[in-house]
């Protein structure tokens, strides 16, 4: 019969106190708060209030394919929210604008690694457009020095450096501000010309198509301006915390949302038919575009 | 037995004075006997009355018993049938009536409404019916009534949106209105899952409203048609006025913030509105056996005329107490009745084909039916009355006193064989057998005596009316029988001329079984010791759960039974604790802890829940309506409303691209406002005439209306019995102030362990509390007691009489050991056998009834064997053996019937009376072979 091993009495204080000291070390004593970041500019509805059911089930089916715990989900609708929450909240998940995954990108803070991009209202791909009236003589060419009005929260430097040439640059050839009601931006704009401080209004391509969908609006308007084809909202994992085996997971997870039962809730209430791959050859063109531009 | 026990001496004085009764003076006997049972009789019919009222056969020393008779004479009853209508269409899941819309309520409203009126031609079968909580009454103070987290939410809604809805309420206008909308379903939007429901109302009621603003204005327009552009409808509108539009809308949203419970008309609905409820109060006779027979039936006969007219798509039915017990007794009292007869044309039959005569057994269910009569007698005057439970006393005489019968017919016939005259032949049976007789006659006398002894009314009125009973069956099995015998009998037969005309299969059927030989004793000492260990085992695993669910006895397909199981799985508003307090502050402090409790599902008083801090979370909304300018005349701006009207056409839309089920939801709105839009931008401001003029002054009384709604809304004023809706005073008012606080339970009260366990809980916090769900819990627990009590009485007063009788407590032993073997057997079949049968409040009885047959068999067959007559042994078994088929066959009946407690009494009596008879021509003689060995002088 083998002698039972004892451990010498010295060693157990060793081994309670190494153990007490693991657990009340700063960081250590209470896990992380994984969580994800959903950014959508100048959406009012992408606030914590009204969309907290929508995070809620985004959390559940993020969280199902990898081993963190519950996921929590914050959502941000300007540039200096998303700036706060990425600052203090460190997401490993980004659900954003291209604008600030190349801004994060360039800071070289974290690795990163785009997973998916999320095509709304069946747009694969962004494009601005600038509107005006149809009865107005606007054209690009004589807009020097109107007024330009566009949600209430945009990302100027990827206006600036992506979306617009450097031909036609917000402030410098026509002026550029945000709105706090795009309805009724055009409602001035087409019913009462002469009170409406804006000559045009930019619409990124969900704005666009939303309002294509309205026979009182769309067919009072024109395009005088649009961009070139960009890149759309992307999902990217955020963090050296990830294993390529997680990423990958994940992606297969992200790509099958549309039929997932939960992912297809979530799908409907971000107007999306389905996450697609990252068109990767737009968003190399707008990144080279990023980088280059002081 | 050498020397003659007391007990012999006395039942041979006794029976030396029957035989000189029933032999000198047999007319006498049976004309004294048929006017004693004839008036018996017609006082039955007649005379006695039958509490059917269960408070009556409770014990009334019970606290609660006391305490709920306080409540009544200052509250009124507590007992209400109930009217229940759902939408014939369930759920998919869960099989509940479906969620009805506004249409399907109205149309419930209505069927409800219509019985309603039919009850009221009966004020005095429905004194008090009510459909109704009339919140009119209540409007100020409705939202101190919300449950605890809609108040909540409600208040945080209006406390948050106030400022932002002071333009609508300072300065009414189109403009301020849409812009008002536009807050409102921004802040809805914002809500959770829950308040799905309370946004749907809202679109719907914005869509109404549009509609009706869209009217007045295209009414405006087509005074001037020739301006209107193409796109503008045209033609007649449907035009309702605002004022109705927003009432309707007001209404829809109080009943869907306050999950179905607050219906604008008052409606009493229950589970989000799937179930509406009326409660009457009715009547009940206590004069007849089924007190609530009248009112339940006059109730279900206007129901089905109402539900004849306007109940398409509506399912409607009858719950509450009175329903419950009118259906339990309707099936209850036809199963007892049908059993009983049933029993007696068995038993009679029976009777004549193990004799093979017609005479002598009807004479001896005529001797029955006569002390049945004579009993009903005794009744009168010892009693005055009989119960519920003490009817059972028929079915008890019929299935023991025919015992007797069957006995004295077996001796009889047996001496009459052996070529006695019919005088001779009596005078022998009561000489061998009338001690046997009356010994097993008191003995079950006595078992059924010391019933009461127990607290439970019910039961020991049962028990002396049975014993009483079962003594004026002996006499008259000893006195009544021999003077019909003496009166009718007058053949002289011989054996010989027997055996000619009859046959030997006669005489071989007429004797029974003999005595048992025991040729082996090993054999017969191992089969007492399997059967032994049979009996221990069955009494160690065997049935002892008590199902106390009175619904469980009930008729399964029962119309009551099933609505109140409906009640049950949703909101049972039927059964509910209730306890008195003298004044409000005792009763907060109750009402605090009783809703924290885990067991308690909520409470309902004259007032709201948390009424303070309801009134501290109102004091910022409230001071904020203070703080609103005076209500200034103003006027609609056309391109402003028109502005206004985009912008919210925009959020809706906006809202719309949500999801596929929010389009659909909001695209009436849309379109409405896509309407009025246009409307607006063909209207002028020189057109700005009576229309709108109109509209705007329309406008104004609204806001003016919402004002003061608001403000009596969020600034409610002190509660009393002044401003308080009637229905709450008298339901929670007492005459003398005291106040009264219903308690419902979250679990299952019509389960023993669930309803302990809300009572041990409840108690902790109001000891004083009563109502019928603790009347569940202490009746039952009463009755239970008291059949135990009375079981122990028994089995300890017949151990008494047989130690008495037979000076021998082997002897004792042996009597009673087919009743002990029969009663564990059962047990064990009752858990393990193919039906898990559960005692329960009606099989109980099969206990006394078991007692009394299992101890006359031993009785008789002892007093056989020990007599050291074979012949004697036989006839004992003889009769043991026809008895006990009669019996058993009679019970079985019961097992068929619809109601679920009266059949499983007749299966429990017949596998115990089965088990009594097997036990007692097999063990019994196997017990004795072994244990009283005896040698036979001339066993043929």
């Amino acid at each position: 019969m083998r002698a039972k091993t004892r451990i010498p009495l010295p060693l157990n204080w060793v081994l309670v106190l190494a153990l007490g000291f693991y657990l009340t070390a700063p960081g250590l004593s209470a896990p992380v708060e994984s969580g994800f970041l959903v950014v959508k500019y100048g959406d009012e509805s992408a606030s914590p209030e009204l969309a907290a059911e929508f995070l809620e089930k985004l959390a559940t089916f993020l969280g199902a394919p990898i081993d963190r715990g519950p996921l929590k989900g914050w959502i941000a609708n300007t540039p200096a929210e998303a700036a706060r929450i990425l600052r203090d909240a460190h997401p490993i998940l980004l659900l954003g604008p291209p604008g600030l995954y190349l801004e994060l990108e360039l800071q070289q803070q974290l690795p990163m690694e785009v997973l998916v991009q999320v095509p709304r209202m069946g747009a694969t791909s962004e494009r601005y457009v600038l509107v005006a009236p149809k009865k107005s003589e606007l054209s690009v060419e004589n807009l020097r020095g109107e007024l330009v009005r566009t949600v209430f929260a945009f990302d100027r430097t990827y206006l600036e450096r992506v979306v617009f040439p450097a031909s036609f640059q917000p402030g410098v050839d026509f002026q550029l501000e945000p709105s706090t009601n795009m309805a009724d931006e055009i409602f001035l704009l087409l019913e009462v010309p002469e009170e409406s401080a804006a000559s045009a209004l930019l619409l990124d391509t969900e704005l666009a198509l939303f309002f294509q969908q309205d026979d009182m609006v769309w067919p009072e308007l024109k395009v005088v301006w649009q961009s070139e084809e960009l890149p759309r909202d992307l999902v990217v994992a955020v963090g050296s915390e990830w294993t390529s085996t997680e990423i990958q997971r994940l992606k297969r997870h992200l790509l099958g949302m549309k039929d997932d039962p939960g992912g297809a809730e979530i799908l409907e209430l971000m107007s999306s038919d389905g996450l697609v791959p990252c068109n990767f050859e737009l968003l190399e063109r707008a990144r080279a575009k990023y980088r280059r531009s002081p | 037995m050498n020397r003659l026990s007391l007990l012999d001496r006395a039942f041979r004085w006794v029976l030396r004075l029957c035989l000189a009764s029933s032999l000198g003076f047999p007319k006498t006997v049976v004309s004294i006997a048929v006017i004693l049972a004839a008036w018996g009789g017609y006082l039955y019919f007649f005379d006695l009355p039958i509490l059917t009222d269960r408070d009556q056969l409770l014990n009334s020393e019970l606290e609660l018993n006391r305490l709920r008779q306080v409540y009544r004479e200052k509250f009124g009853d507590d007992r209400y049938l109930v009217l229940v209508v759902t939408l014939a269409e369930k759920d998919s899941e869960g099989g509940l009536p479906s969620v009805p819309g506004t249409d399907d309520r109205d149309r419930m409203k209505q069927v409800a409404r219509a019985w309603v009126d039919q009850l009221s031609s009966r004020p005095d079968l429905f004194p008090k019916v009510v459909d109704r909580m009339d919140w009119a009454e209540l409007r100020s103070s409705v939202l101190l009534y919300l449950p605890e987290e809609d108040f909540k939410a409600t208040t945080s809604f209006l406390g948050e949106h106030m400022p932002s809805w002071r333009g609508w309420l300072e300065q009414p206008s189109l403009q301020s209105l849409a812009a008002f909308a536009d807050e409102v379903l921004v802040a809805a939007a914002a809500t959770g899952e829950q308040e799905r429901g309370n946004l749907e109302v809202l679109i719907g009621g914005l869509e109404e409203f549009l509609r009706s603003v869209n009217g007045q204005l295209q009414s405006e327009l087509r005074v001037e048609e020739a301006r209107l552009p193409g796109s503008v409808r045209s033609g007649t509108v449907q035009q309702e006025s605002l004022h109705s539009v927003v009432e309707r809308f007001r209404r829809e949203l109080v009943f869907e913030m306050s999950r179905g419970r607050m219906d604008a008309e008052g409606a009493l609905f229950f589970a989000e509105g799937r179930i509406l409820t009326v409660f009457a109060d009715v009547r009940g006779d206590p004069g007849r056996q089924n007190r609530y027979a009248e009112g339940v039936e006059f109730a279900q006969a206007r129901l089905d005329e109402v539900m004849a007219s306007h109940g398409t798509g509506l399912e409607a039915g009858l719950a509450g107490f009175p329903a419950l017990e009118y259906e339990e007794m309707r099936t209850g009292l036809k199963d007892i009745s049908r059993g009983t007869l049933i029993t007696l044309v068995l038993v009679t039959g029976l009777f004549i084909w193990g004799f093979r005569s017609l005479i002598r057994p009807l004479l001896a269910v005529l001797c029955l039916c006569l002390s049945l009569g004579m009993t009903c007698l005794l009744v009168w005057i010892l009693v005055g009355h009989l119960n519920l439970i003490a009817m059972v006393f028929a079915i008890i005489m019929v299935a023991v006193g025919i015992d007797f019968a069957i006995h004295v017919t077996t001796h009889y016939e047996r001496y009459r064989w052996e070529g006695r005259s019919a005088a001779e032949a009596i005078e022998s049976t009561m000489f061998s057998l009338g001690g046997a007789i009356w010994l097993g006659g008191i003995t079950t006398a006595a078992a059924f005596f010391s019933a009461y002894f127990t607290e439970f009314r019910g039961l020991s009125e049962l028990g002396l009316i049975s014993g009483a009973g079962l003594l004026i069956c002996i006499p008259c099995m000893c006195i009544v029988y021999p003077a019909l015998l003496q009166l009718t009998d007058r053949e002289e037969v011989s054996p010989a001329d027997r055996l000619l005309k009859k046959g030997a299969g006669r005489y071989q059927l007429s004797v029974g079984v003999r005595p048992w030989k025991v040729t082996n004793l090993a054999a017969a000492r191992a089969l007492i010791l399997v059967a032994a260990v049979l009996v221990a085992l069955s009494y160690s695993c065997g049935q002892y759960h008590v199902d106390t669910n009175l619904l469980n006895l009930q008729e399964e397909d029962g119309e009551a039974n099933r609505w109140q199981r409906l009640l049950l799985t949703t909101d049972d508003v039927a059964t509910f604790g209730i306890a008195i307090f003298q004044n409000r502050a005792e009763l907060e402090e109750a009402r605090e802890r009783l809703e924290s409790s885990e067991l308690v599902r909520r409470t309902e008083s004259l007032y709201p829940l948390h009424e303070q801090m309801k009134r501290n979370l109102l004091e910022p909304v409230c001071a904020a309506v203070e703080q609103l300018e005076p209500l200034e005349e103003s006027v609609t701006d056309l391109s402003a409303s028109r502005r206004q009207v985009w912008n919210l056409r925009q959020r809706i839309r906006r809202f719309g691209s949500r999801s596929q089920e929010a389009q659909t939801h909001l695209k009436g709105v849309e379109t409405e406002l896509a309407s009025l839009y246009r409307t607006l931008g063909a209207l002028s401001s020189e057109h700005h005439g009576a229309g709108v003029n109109s509209l705007d002054r329309e406008l104004h009384d609204l806001s003016a209306e919402m004002r003061t709604e608001l403000r009596s809304a969020v600034c409610p004023p002190l509660l009393d019995s002044g401003n308080l809706p009637s229905l709450l005073v008298d339901r929670f008012l007492g005459k003398d102030g005291s106040l009264a606080l219903f308690v419902y339970a979250k679990k299952n009260v019509w389960n023993q362990d669930e309803l302990e366990e809300f009572v041990d809980e409840v108690r902790g916090i109001v000891p004083d509390i009563f109502g019928e769900v603790i009347s569940f819990y202490e009746n039952g627990r009463s009755l239970i007691n008291s059949f135990l009590q009375s079981a122990l009485y028994a089995l300890l007063a017949i151990v008494l009489l047989l130690l008495l009788w037979s000076r021998s407590i082997r002897t004792t032993l042996l009597v009673i050991s087919p009743l002990t073997a029969s009663v564990g057997l059962l047990l064990g079949l009752m858990k393990w056998g193919p039906y898990d049968v559960p005692w329960n409040y009606a099989n109980f009885f099969a206990l006394p009834i078991l007692i009394g047959i299992g101890v006359d068999s031993g009785i008789h067959l002892v007093r056989a064997w020990n007599s050291g007559i074979p012949l004697a042994f036989s006839s004992a078994s003889k009769a043991v053996l026809l008895s006990s088929l009669t019996t058993t066959i009679g019970f079985g009946v019961l097992a068929t019937s619809d109601h679920v407690g009266v059949s499983s009494l007749g299966y429990i009596l017949f596998w115990g009376i089965l088990f009594s008879l097997i036990c007692s021509l097999l063990l019994l003689p196997t017990l004795l072979g072994v244990f009283a060995r005896r040698t036979y002088e001339s066993e043929d």
